[in-house]
């Protein structure tokens, strides 16, 4: 800093000391008349030396981004401020909410820069793909769209007239758009940056210094992945700030309305905290082995040649064969016909026990017929004593169809071998039956934690996720122009979103049976019953299972997205777990993105940098 | 095949054997021989011309050079490592032809940001960055984003990039394409102090005068070949032609000596008044302006060469320590305001010294330069690129004394005397 620089500055500091000690010692002494006009004498000259200092000493970036700052917080203050007087206080709130996100996203740019100031190639290139983010505006669009849709979502939700919906669809929606415009962003802006340094050969010079093309790589990533940690923050702690705005304005309208106290709590206890599950065990596990048992046996009975011989062991029956009929005996097992009961054990609820006063027990009927008010009459037994919910202490009351209820279970109901058996009775007359799906129709629910550390670690999934993005685009572009390797991004991102649902179409889209598990059998069968197609004249069935190889081929290249989203856990109120964060740093950040790095920093290095086009 | 770059030569910092490229399309069929078994050397310490029309190869043997293209065939060793080590790259500046700066920094920035691909810590790139801003002369325009630069100053804030880790070897890829007269002259200028201190430099160009005033040796390419190469007087002395300067000359003088060589059997001479360079009319002009203080927005002037890329080498040389830093930077800087060339231009010498023509005459009828009028001409000047005549007209007279073809011999001499 330049002499003059500092002088200013030190002025500008005395002035502002001078002017609160002087006033606050006036004020002391009982002079209140004097003490006003030193403090507004005082900030005029305060304000004066301000922006003379800030428009002198404008081309120093540092007093340039404060300018900057102090214009913002000016703009956007007296935007919100206006609001409120004329009452529109939730615009208020949105403009203040603006404000703080694009603030602290200047501060962290600030921070982020500073952090890539040192003296290395690998940190030069990060810092330089900062400035460029933030200056050739790609970024910035979708920076704004994170700074302003966030803080407008929860106003736009208000239609929604349950508390608890309402934080769960800003929850839902906040992240969905967090994840799609950071993963848009990193994928154009590492798509961008090598291959327009490649095309207006900025790359030329960088490449000529002592900078290898692996680092040139790292580089890259890493300053892409210091802008997302950047921004997946900044959205984060707004995302926290507004599910907070959201529920202390409706902590005020509770008042004595029963309805929105129940709803306040639901939404504390369901939404906004981090619930483990389990799922329900048969009381008597002999009674589902003996069911698959005999599902098997008359499977084998209809089809030896897929099944094996009924007087055979079970050998030839591979296991997701075996998977797939257990699960029917379970499905069986969780209908409930009319005027019958069934008792399901969850355990494991040791520490849920010892943290709160209740557990969820969360389920979705599903009747299986016509219901005339669509509503489901059903009775609980817990522990085989008469089920009274721990809020309302009223029994279970009708429920409706196809919905999901909660009913809250005192926790000291549970046995000390951490089990706890529900009893559900179908016994309205004339109800058809009642099933509830296997794999979450019918759960225990207890909190484990809360909703902040669960929020930061969605957050961590997300970066994970951006982490292969960010190499994906940056591999893409080292051989690909900037339209292809978007092109081509953008299919392998949905594809890796999209993962289990694609997998799930391929499957019904040309049915393979393989005698055993394995890759290798899989493919035999694949090919055998393609040939076999050809073989009998089916020609569009064969190309179905070609189109089949390709997809699979390709979903097994793409990393399971799907499998590590975090949205509808933390949406849903349910534990993200560190296992779930750990599997993503695992597969996705380390494994796929590693892969996809190796590919990058292989093609990179073999290829001509000033590649002529004759 | 490319073979593996020969051993170590301290006195060869790039050595290129049968160095080919062929481009080849999409089917891998050759398309185009851009550089055909060129053989090259460029030595520790000298300035180096690559010369050629568009076209003919010379930034793709650069690329080559650089590591940016990979050969077809041929043997690369630069400072005796092939060019795809990154180690060799902190000895090397380079000035490619046209900007591949960034656009969105400014040029503090961008001399930062090369300045630590080579490492350097903060303290070390800002000293010289400020020493390398006011050298080429955009210290009071160093915020404003190169984007907003005119061609001449992104070509100086280039200039500085390539400066910016002291390089051993600088390769400069038409370094004057884009300047100003002055920058032209400033690069120049900055081209003989480098090498006077020590460095190397690979200068390639199609603008023939520029390197004809800095380059000790050269070789000019054409359609992927080396044509001819060998030192600059080599490869320019005409041995069927001699040039007389002398002061001003009434048309009596004129006719007297023109008879003169006619009696000596020598009638195809021309005769032309002596002209000032454009060049230098322009500096002139310019420095006036400076002086009268009128404003510009762009580059400003530039300053010292930076102390830094004259440091090193002295002291490695053991100079410095003898006659002290300040001396060898006072020696080598020029004054802040544009000044003609420390190359000294003829055009800068007196036109019309009071020199008197007798004299004159009796020095140019002095039997010394003719006492061996078989000889090879020498005209090697003390300064390769001060004595060297730019145009027929205005060639010195003092450095290069002119040497009569054989046929003129003594007794056109004799005729002169008398």
């Amino acid at each position: 800093m330049s002499k003059p620089l500092i002088r200013w500055l030190l002025i500008l500091v005395a002035l502002a000391a001078a002017t609160a000690g002087f006033g606050a010692l006036l004020w002391a002494q009982d002079m209140r008349p004097l003490a006003r006009v030193v403090l507004v004498v005082g900030q005029v000259a305060l304000v004066a030396w301000l922006t003379r200092g800030l428009f002198v000493w404008r081309h120093v970036g540092w007093v340039s981004q404060a300018s900057r700052l102090i214009l913002l917080t000016l703009g956007l203050g007296l935007i919100a401020l206006l609001c409120e007087q004329l009452g529109h206080r939730a615009a208020a709130i949105m403009f203040v909410g603006i404000w703080a996100m694009s603030a602290a996203f200047m501060l962290g740019v600030e921070l982020l820069r500073f952090a890539f100031s040192p003296g290395h190639p690998v940190l030069g290139v990060a810092r330089t793909l900062v400035d460029e983010a933030i200056r050739m505006r790609l970024a910035l669009v979708f920076v704004v769209g994170v700074v302003l849709l966030i803080p407008f979502l929860p106003f736009a939700l208000a239609g929604e007239t349950r508390l608890q919906y309402r934080v769960e669809s800003f929850l839902t929606y906040a992240m969905m758009l967090v994840t799609m415009l950071l993963s848009l962003m990193t994928l154009l802006l590492a798509c961008r940056t090598v291959s327009s340094e490649l095309t207006q050969h900025q790359a030329f010079l960088t490449l000529t210094k002592p900078v290898g093309r692996m680092q040139y790589l790292a580089g890259k990533w890493l300053g892409l992945m210091g802008l997302n940690l950047l921004l997946a923050a900044v959205a984060g702690v707004g995302i926290y700030a507004f599910t907070q705005v959201l529920v202390t304005d409706a902590l005020a309208q509770v008042g004595a309305d029963p309805d929105r106290q129940i709803d306040y709590i639901a939404t504390q206890e369901q939404v906004l905290s981090a619930r483990r599950s389990t799922e329900p065990e048969p009381v008597n596990e002999s009674a589902l082995a003996l069911d698959f048992k005999n599902r098997l046996y008359n499977l084998r009975l209809k089809n030896p040649r897929r099944f094996g011989n009924p007087d055979d062991p079970s050998t030839q029956v591979t296991d997701r064969q075996r998977g797939l009929v257990r699960f029917e005996a379970v499905r069986e097992w969780m209908t409930i016909p009319n005027r019958s009961a069934q008792t399901y054990r969850f355990s494991g609820l040791e520490g849920a026990a010892a943290v709160g006063p209740t557990v969820q027990l969360r389920f979705e009927p599903r009747a299986a017929g016509q219901l005339n008010d669509n509503m489901v009459g059903l009775t609980l037994r817990i522990n085989d004593r008469p089920f009274a919910d721990a809020r309302t202490s009223m029994p279970l009351a009708r429920v409706r169809n196809s919905t999901w209820h909660v009913a809250y279970i005192e926790s000291q109901l549970i046995r000390d071998d951490g089990t706890l058996d529900v009893t559900i009775f179908n016994d309205a007359p004339g109800q058809p039956t009642v099933r509830f799906e296997p794999n979450g129709g019918l759960e225990v629910f207890y909190s484990v934690g809360g909703f902040g550390p669960n929020l930061i670690r969605s957050i961590a999934v997300v970066w994970v996720r951006l982490a292969f993005l960010a190499m994906l685009g940056l591999a893409a572009a080292t051989f690909l122009s900037f339209p292809v390797a978007c092109m081509v991004c953008l299919l392998v991102f949905l594809a890796a979103v999209g993962s289990s649902y694609l997998d799930k179409s391929l499957s019904n889209y040309a049915a393979v049976y393989a005698q055993t598990d394995g890759v290798w059998a899989y493919a035999t069968a694949a090919v055998g019953k393609f040939f076999a197609k050809v073989r009998e004249g089916e020609l569009f069935d064969a190309f179905k299972l070609v189109i089949r190889l390709i997809g699979e081929t390709f979903t097994l290249a793409v990393p399971p997205m799907a499998r590590y989203s975090p949205t509808p856990l933390l949406a849903g109120g349910r534990m993200v777990e560190w296992s779930l964060v750990g599997g993503a740093a695992w597969r996705i950040g380390v494994i796929s993105t590693g892969v996809v790095g190796l590919f990058a920093a292989w093609v990179f290095h073999r290829r001509e940098i000033a590649r002529v086009t004759v | 095949m490319v073979a593996t770059p020969p051993s170590a030569d301290s006195e060869h910092y790039i050595r290129c054997a049968r160095l080919t490229k062929v481009f080849k399309d999409f089917w891998m069929r050759n398309r185009v021989t851009a550089v055909n078994e060129i053989d090259l050397d460029v030595r520790r310490g000298e300035v180096f011309g690559l010369l050629g029309p568009n076209g003919s190869g010379k930034s793709t043997t650069i690329k080559m050079i650089l590591g940016l293209l990979h050969p077809s065939s041929g043997v690369i060793s630069v400072f005796g490592k092939t060019p795809r080590d990154v180690s060799i790259k902190h000895d090397i500046g380079y000035l490619p032809e046209e900007s591949y700066l960034y656009r969105f920094l400014n040029a503090r920035e961008t001399l930062d940001y090369y300045g630590k691909l080579f490492h350097q810590d903060r303290r070390k790139r800002q000293n010289r960055i400020d020493m390398l801003l006011e050298m080429v002369g955009l210290d009071k325009v160093q915020r404003r984003p190169i984007g907003e630069y005119s061609k001449g100053m992104q070509r100086r804030i280039g200039l500085a990039q390539a400066l910016i880790n002291d390089p051993k070897l600088l390769i400069l890829d038409e370094p004057t394409t884009g300047m100003d007269p002055i920058g032209t002259r400033q690069i120049k200028d900055l081209i003989v102090q480098l090498k006077e201190s020590g460095k190397t430099v690979l200068l390639c160009s199609h603008l023939l005068s520029d390197v004809e005033d800095v380059t000790d040796r050269a070789a000019i390419m054409f359609g992927g070949k080396v044509r001819r190469a060998g030192s600059i007087d080599d490869l320019l002395v005409r041995h069927d032609e001699t040039t007389l300067t002398t002061p001003a000359l009434s048309e009596a003088e004129t006719e007297k000596m023109l008879q003169l060589l006619g009696k000596a059997g020598v009638h195809d001479v021309k005769v032309t008044q002596g002209r000032q360079r454009l060049e230098s009319l322009f500096l002139e002009i310019v420095e006036s302006a400076q002086r009268e203080g009128v404003a510009t927005a762009g580059a400003g002037n530039a300053g010292a060469v930076a102390a830094f890329l004259t440091e090193s080498h002295t002291e490695t040389d053991g100079q410095a320590k003898e006659r002290g830093t300040s001396q060898v930077i006072d020696d080598l800087l020029s004054p802040a305001t544009v000044q003609p060339s420390t190359a000294p231009l003829p055009s800068n010498k007196p036109i019309a010294a009071p020199v008197q023509k007798e004299r004159v005459l009796e020095e140019l009828t002095a039997p010394a330069p003719v006492a061996k009028p078989a000889a090879k001409p020498t005209t090697k000047p003390s300064n390769s690129s001060s004595a060297r005549p730019e145009t027929p007209n205005d060639a010195p007279s003092s450095a290069a004394p002119p040497t009569p073809p054989a046929a003129a011999d003594q007794s056109i001499l004799d005729d002169l005397m008398n």
